[in-house]
């Protein structure tokens, strides 16, 4: 089956009423939490796994694909009309987009950042179409050496893009690679860090991780910012960008695509992350910067375009070589997995219904999301003003109820909740809780390919080396390590660079970097 | 960076941050010891604790470069006594939540919808300060919504009083 068939056949799988249906409703929860503050991505698509049990692997990915790119979307509103970020990947689109709408442009404002999110997505989902095939068929050849190593340039990657503090974020992986250990030894059989209670003999369950450190964790997170303002919305009237709008934001737009599309791929790379950069950028190309924090259009068009372009094409690196680069995506990959779907890179030939019928569904929820997202402001405008107090309490009763009929079990319902807490710690001390959930996911992944390298090596750790593959991923690895601190010398050499304070970018941050 | 929300909380006192690089340091250190313990093995053979003692390691070292920067580092936000209040509270009516539940093994759980409404009540009354009548009408609204959904819907088996 040459690509055009296969994309043929995945727009059969898409459009089968049932998933068109998923599509819908994945587009719109996603666009209302990505509304609400305190509940991300994560805990949502999480929130659903119970659901999708029923639903064959396809729809159960369109849908929770659905929730993705829709809260992309749906964050931008708020920060526009309300100055509140709904979501992490919209936190810049405040700073010129609040300013646009006082000026009585909120119109042109979300007009653009829908047409932005709508260019960027396509442009990514064009990627995925032609570019996961090729490198599904590289991965084949991938042994365990190979997937050490991608694993771990995963978690450094992870590490180094975060938004928050770097050392902070290894910590956090640290940690997360810890907890992956928790339970039997499949190799040798010895319980590890049980401490001899029965029920962790089996390990850990990231549902219940990310249940605990995304869905209580931010919910106690926002209860102790409670003592908000009331907001009260700017008005708008049409919701469309002139012609001259378009003009002066259609660079931004072409850049911001590109750019969320390259950061998306990369491990760690996020929505967050991609808007942040794409907002720097258009500071530095624009021949007037100064307009920027006044309302500059290209800092709304770019960085939305960015968030989602970078939430699309990080679909690649999971189903192309099974390997989650946000926690969004390790979310997703534990769907697939209780799906009975490995993800990697036979998926396009064993399940090529999941795969191409995902990648083509993407085309119409960007379409639903264009087409929903301009009638629905007013509607989503009304939906920030629910208390967080009422909000707070439906949703952990939720979030309880959800873990309990994942292994009915009690115990898991006392796990969330020490997580919960730890989430709100971390989030609270600083720490992103997005490595720690990454490095657990990926830590299952390392150790056991790890341990079966060393095997195939006979304990010679130079052999990671000497493979061409895991050679060249290894030379990214150092490569990585470096460039940062590069960066950070060119950083000192112009402070007046950094345009997004510190206390904004890990404050408001992510649920899903 | 004109417009930016202003009720950000206060940054961290340096007591703080002191105890955010603490508290991974020693829980590293601790793993590290538990992970000699288990075995390490050898690069051949590699034990139980190999893999665990290189996390532990991370962890160890991350905390170590962490304490000479805590004065520089501007992030992580003081506690306050308000947030405080709230978070116990909260974690408070989510344990309350869990014994109705599932019971202690002593004595049988309630069956969720109790457990359900009288978890959003206390929450609304006590956290959220809502009126009398906001607290009941969400409390038995949400709860009701909760069993369509889980019991009716989607058939989980939640161990329930009602229908």
């Amino acid at each position: 089956m040459d690509l055009f068939d296969s994309v043929l056949s995945g727009f059969e799988v898409a459009l089968a009423p049932e998933n068109i249906l998923w599509v819908f409703v994945g587009a719109l929860i996603g666009m209302v939490i990505g509304v609400l503050p305190g509940i991300g991505p994560v805990p949502t698509i999480t929130l659903l796994l119970p659901i999708t049990y029923s639903l064959r692997p396809d729809s159960a990915i369109i849908l929770l694909a659905g929730v993705y790119y829709g809260a992309m979307y749906g964050g931008t509103i708020t920060s526009v009309l309300l100055k509140v970020p709904g979501e992490a990947a919209s936190v810049v689109t405040v700073i010129d987009g609040y300013q646009m709408a006082k000026r009585g442009r909120a119109g042109s404002a979300l007009g653009i950042a829908a047409i932005g999110s709508f260019i960027g997505g396509t442009v990514a989902i064009l990627g995925l179409t032609f570019g996961a095939p090729v490198l599904a068929r590289h991965a084949l050849s991938f042994g365990p050496p190979e997937y050490t190593v991608l694993a771990l340039l995963g978690i450094l990657m992870v590490a180094t893009l975060t938004t928050g503090s770097t050392i902070k974020a290894v910590i956090a992986a640290g940690a997360g690679l810890l907890l992956a250990t928790i339970g039997i030894d499949q190799f040798v059989g010895v319980e590890r860090f049980t401490g001899g209670v029965l029920q962790l003999t089996k390990g850990l369950d990231f549902v219940t991780l990310a249940m605990g450190l995304f869905g209580l964790g931010e919910i106690f997170y926002a209860l102790d910012h409670r003592s908000r303002k009331t907001f009260a919305a700017l008005p708008f009237n049409n919701v469309w960008p002139s012609r001259a709008d378009i003009r002066e934001s259609r660079w931004a737009i072409l850049r911001g695509s590109v750019l969320g599309f390259g950061l998306g791929v990369l491990p760690g790379g996020s929505g967050t992350l991609a808007s942040m950069a794409s907002y720097t950028v258009e500071r530095k190309a624009a021949k007037t910067p100064q307009r920027f924090g006044r309302g500059a259009i290209e800092g709304v068009a770019g960085p939305e375009t960015a968030n989602n372009a970078a939430a699309t094409a990080s679909f690649i690196p999971l189903l192309t070589l099974g390997i989650p680069t946000n926690a969004v995506m390790a979310v997703i990959l534990g769907a697939l997995m209780l799906q009975g779907v490995a993800p990697g890179p036979n998926l396009i030939n064993e399940k090529p219904e999941v795969f191409w019928g995902v990648i083509d569904s993407m085309y119409l929820g960007n379409v639903l999301l264009l087409i929903m997202s301009i009638p629905l402001v007013g509607l989503f405008v009304k939906l920030v003003a629910v208390r967080e107090s009422i909000l707070a309490p439906v949703v952990v009763a939720v979030v309880m109820l959800g873990t309990y009929t994942i292994a009915n079990t009690v115990f898991d319902m006392w796990i969330v909740i020490a997580f919960g807490l730890l989430g709100y710690l971390m989030r609270k001390t600083g720490f992103d809780p997005g490595p720690l959930l990454l490095a657990f996911v990926l830590g299952k992944i390392l150790e056991e390919s790890f341990r079966q390298s060393l095997r195939i090596f006979s304990g010679d750790i130079l052999g990671f080396v000497e493979r061409p593959i895991s050679g060249t991923l290894v030379a990214v690895i150092a490569l990585v390590a470096i460039v940062p601190v590069i960066m950070r010398l060119i950083r000192r050499r112009q402070p007046a660079a950094m345009i997004v304070p510190p206390e904004v970018t890990h404050q408001k941050e992510p649920a899903d970097s | 960076m004109t417009d930016l929300p202003e009720d950000d909380p206060p940054p961290a006192t340096t007591t703080g941050r002191l105890i955010a690089a603490a508290v991974p340091l020693i829980v590293g250190a601790a793993a590290l010891v538990n992970s000699i313990l288990l075995g390490v093995g050898s690069l051949t053979d590699p034990g139980a604790g190999l893999w665990p003692a290189g996390a532990s390691c991370l962890m160890i070292l991350g905390s170590v470069l962490l304490l000479p920067r805590l004065r520089s580092m501007h992030d992580g936000e003081r506690f306050g006594g308000v947030g405080l209040r709230t978070i116990g509270l909260s974690l408070v009516f989510a344990g309350v939540f869990v014994i109705l539940f599932g019971g202690m093994g002593s004595w049988p759980g309630t069956g969720f919808e109790w457990a359900t409404a009288l978890m959003l009540a206390l929450w609304l009354k006590l956290i959220g300060g809502e009126s009398w009548l906001m607290t009941a009408a969400v409390s038995v609204g949400v709860t009701a919504g909760l069993h369509l959904l889980f019991i009716e819907l989607l058939k989980a088996p939640i161990p329930h009083t009602i229908g």
